[in-house]
């Protein structure tokens, strides 16, 4: 009798599967537009060319070594990447009141936070704290809040389906209508996976909502420098919050932007209203950080540390991230041409207007099944599709399958 | 006013503040004893020329990239981790019974172990399982797993102060009395803090009596290797729980082993008792780690992989770690042999019969205090000394010291 007799097996995680599955297939031509990761035009992973001399320099140092970390991580890493979010002449880092978390990528960011916030938010242990989502956002919101204890997570109003935009005004009545001090989790830009994002004056009122109305501002910021290919532009919501004189978190990916996905590199932002409050929330997230993970994995800091301390190094990274945003860009723009021009029935603009990596294609699940099965064209099941999956040779065949999707299949 | 403002400031974690406080010390020949890391005869940090080695290796390798890891980590390094505390010619790996997740280092492996447990072991989210911790154990034992929520962490008898060892039968009470289906987290070898572990004969009556009271068995390996230089020797205890047919965890730490701290290179090896059990198991594994960091860094487990699954760099790699055991063997001998020649009162044969980094002095709080205060030597509240603290250069002014203590603080 096995002491594991009762235990169900899980299902897959749906992007990993649909990954899975795609490199199981045999067909010559298949596409894979699931999970969010860069491709170069050849369909590639691409490790950033600062990224590879960053990597050299660190290999050659002898001066470095594998003692352990601070608990919070890098110091030097925590700084830079705060630095990067809230710019330069951000007057909450002068004014001392800003602290950060090194993180295991996003994920760990968002974790730690949402852990630190269960524990000390809105009372201490305060389980019932209503959590918002945006509907529908990143799969993983849900599973992480509810895993550091958050018994009632709710969504906010996002996608217009019928409209295939922003649904501003059932996102403004939700802010209205949530409990005081509810926890919002916002997609500082590139919203995932619907790449609609709030133009800066509806994030206005946004924030005039949410500061009237006590809400805490979680933003979730993993394309920063992606969406645009403007670093100080993707981080226009986050700064315009703290220049409100919010106290909110951002947790940050370096994942993407600097195509490190695999060391884990990320931060949570603290910005508290005064140096105590820091760094007592600080202490805290220590004790947070020392039964998770103890402290965090260095080869990842250490790179993106090296490279936005360095005008040189900092200058290369952003070429590199332009490349990638503009690759992005120009599918976009040659995808909608060419349903457009194959006469796809509907309106494709929302394939040039939504930003980022993903485009919310507005395919229903039939046709996503279509899709998958019968053009082996690979998508979530949502509709959404990474942009970076389409390269100059696939765009025909991925243009002339949506189509048959769309005419075939309703 | 703050939305931190109920914040409490946490008290830093015991170990680091040593450090931090030896830091801060100007003292010319303070001696730091404290945080558990290996130190050369110049009292530096070592990186293992095999690990220089291999990184060169790695950072020249143009056809590694860095995607995402598989949520479970990388496979080579897996099964090469799991290989090596079960040995190459595991029956149960043959039998396809084992399973692993690569983890944060220990920690890591430590906390997504007990998050399964307690969301399946025993019952479903039965956080009332007891989970026994050895008197004394690392001080992370405890909060690791009441963050993981666990209800009822307990000790279980282990150090004997008196006679400066095992208290065996206290142990042995403790496992014949406990609840049935209790969790016992034990020490593969080099006990921490205690440097003392059982014999191969009480290790045989250990799991008789966890075999009958069916108590389940969760290691901690962070010392493989370290202990008496020889992989094998140190992985006796896991291999015979396995050869008598336990379902166990094992979790897995290569901080020490391959020096390779502040990368977090941890696995949590799992032995079920058939590959369908496994199978499922891992895939609620995938589901924790998910909402915990998602997937894990990838620079030590190339490195742990690329070391272990080559013959020549193997070899090369057990012999670093045998010069890291042997430098401390040879401390631990000096030490012994100064303080006899000092006439220190007390026995101090324990310095030489504990086993691993870490000795068990039997200094109390008092002495402690003294040592830190007055001759700027730093050891843990405990008595506990790193051996690997002690250099040719400072061992005089140690033992001195400790005779001091001894001498003139009761």
């Amino acid at each position: 009798m096995s002491v594991f007799g009762e235990v169900p097996q899980a299902p897959p995680v749906a992007v990993f599967k649909l990954t899975a599955d795609f490199r199981e297939d045999s067909h010559p031509v298949k596409v894979n537009l699931g999970v969010g990761a860069y491709r170069t035009d050849d369909c590639q992973p691409w490790v950033l060319p600062v990224v590879k001399k960053v990597e050299h320099l660190i290999v050659q140092d002898d001066g470095l070594n594998h003692e352990y970390l601070p608990i919070l991580g890098l110091p030097e890493f925590r700084s830079a990447a705060s630095k990067v979010a809230l710019g330069d002449d951000s007057t909450a880092i002068k004014e001392n009141r800003v602290g950060a978390v090194q993180a295991l990528g996003g994920t760990g960011a968002l974790r730690i936070g949402a852990d630190f916030l269960r524990r000390w938010y809105n009372g201490v242990n305060n389980t019932a704290t209503p959590v918002y989502v945006s509907a529908p956002t990143w799969e993983n919101h849900n599973g992480v809040f509810t895993d550091a204890g958050f018994k009632d997570i709710r969504s906010y109003h996002y996608w217009d389906a019928a409209n295939r935009g922003l649904d501003y005004a059932g996102l403004l009545h939700d802010l209205e209508n949530a409990p005081e001090h509810s926890i919002f989790v916002l997609h500082a830009c590139a919203h995932n996976p619907t790449g609609t994002d709030p133009t800066q004056e509806e994030w206005k009122a946004i924030a005039e909502v949410m500061k009237r109305r006590k809400l805490f501002p979680f933003f979730d910021s993993a394309y920063q420098g992606f969406a645009s290919g403007d670093l100080d532009r993707d981080a226009w919501a986050i700064r315009y919050f703290v220049s409100e004189g919010f106290e909110l978190f951002v947790a940050q990916s370096f994942s993407k932007n600097f195509g490190l996905y695999n060391e884990r590199v990320g931060n949570l932002t603290v910005i508290a209203r005064d140096g105590d409050n820091l760094s007592r929330t600080l202490s805290q997230m220590e004790k947070i950080v020392r039964t998770t993970w103890s402290n965090p994995p260095s080869q990842g800091a250490r790179i993106v540390s090296k490279t936005l301390n360095s005008p040189e190094l900092f200058a290369e990274w952003k070429e590199n991230v332009k490349t990638m945003a503009d690759r992005v860009l120009l599918m976009r723009d040659q995808l909608k041409t060419k349903l457009v021009g194959l006469g796809t029935p509907g309106t494709w603009d929302h394939i040039t207007q939504q930003i980022g990596m993903f485009s919310f294609t507005g395919l229903n699940s039939k046709q996503v099944e279509y899709l998958i099965k019968e053009k082996h064209v690979y998508l979530m099941a949502s509709g959404r599709i990474n942009m970076c999956g389409l390269t100059s040779k696939n765009m025909d065949y991925v243009a002339q399958s949506i189509h048959e999707a769309v005419t075939n299949v309703q | 006013m703050s939305v931190f403002r109920e914040v409490t400031l946490a008290a830093p974690v015991a170990v680091f503040k040593l450090t931090e406080d030896f830091n801060n010390d100007p003292f010319p020949d303070k001696v730091n004893l404290g945080v558990g890391a290996y130190r050369t005869d110049e009292s530096k940090p070592w990186v293992l020329p095999v690990v220089k080695k291999v990184e060169k290796i790695i950072a020249h390798d143009d056809r590694l990239n860095h995607e995402y890891l598989p949520i479970l980590g990388l496979p080579e390094f897996r099964s090469s981790a799991s290989k090596i505390v079960l040995g190459d010619d595991s029956s149960a790996i043959q039998e396809d019974r084992v399973g692993a997740v690569q983890c944060l280092g220990g920690t890591g492996a430590l906390k997504i172990g007990a998050e399964f447990l307690k969301r399946f072991y025993n019952g479903n989210n039965n956080t009332k399982t007891p989970v026994y911790v050895s008197a004394p154990t690392w001080e992370n034992h405890n909060d690791l797993f009441i963050s993981a929520g666990f209800e009822d962490i307990r000790p279980y008898s282990y150090w004997d102060a008196e006679k400066r060892g095992l208290d065996f039968s206290g142990f042995l009470g403790n496992l014949e009395s406990c609840p049935e289906r209790s969790i016992f987290v034990l020490h593969a070898c080099a006990h921490n803090p205690t440097g003392t572990d059982p014999s191969q004969e009480q290790w045989k009556q250990i799991a008789e009596v966890m075999k009958r009271r069916k108590l389940f068995v969760f290691f901690d390996s962070a010392y493989q290797g370290f202990a008496t230089g020889s992989l094998e020797k140190d992985a006796w205890a896991v291999r015979y729980f396995v050869s008598m047919g336990f379902e166990m965890f094992c979790a897995q730490s290569f901080s020490k082993n391959f020096g390779l701290y502040n990368e977090r290179v941890g696995n949590l090896t799992i032995v079920a008792r058939n590959s369908d059990l496994l199978k499922r198991v891992l895939s609620q594994m995938e589901k924790i780690v998910r909402i915990t960091w998602s997937n894990p860094p990838t620079q030590g487990a190339r490195l742990v992989a690329v070391t272990l699954n080559s013959p020549d760099l193997f070899a090369e790699w057990k012999d670093n770690v045998r010069t890291m055991a042997d430098r401390v063997l040879l401390m631990r001998s000096q030490l012994k042999a100064k303080l006899r020649t000092l006439g220190t009162p007390g026995t101090w044969d324990h310095i030489t019969n504990q086993i691993g980094m870490f000795s068990f002095t039997g200094l109390n709080p008092k002495q402690v205090e003294y040592l830190i205060k007055e001759r700027h030597v730093y050891l843990m509240a405990s008595g506990r000394i790193n051996m690997c603290g002690l250099t040719s250069k400072n061992i005089d002014y140690v033992a001195k010291c400790i005779h001091e203590a001894v001498t003139k603080v009761q």
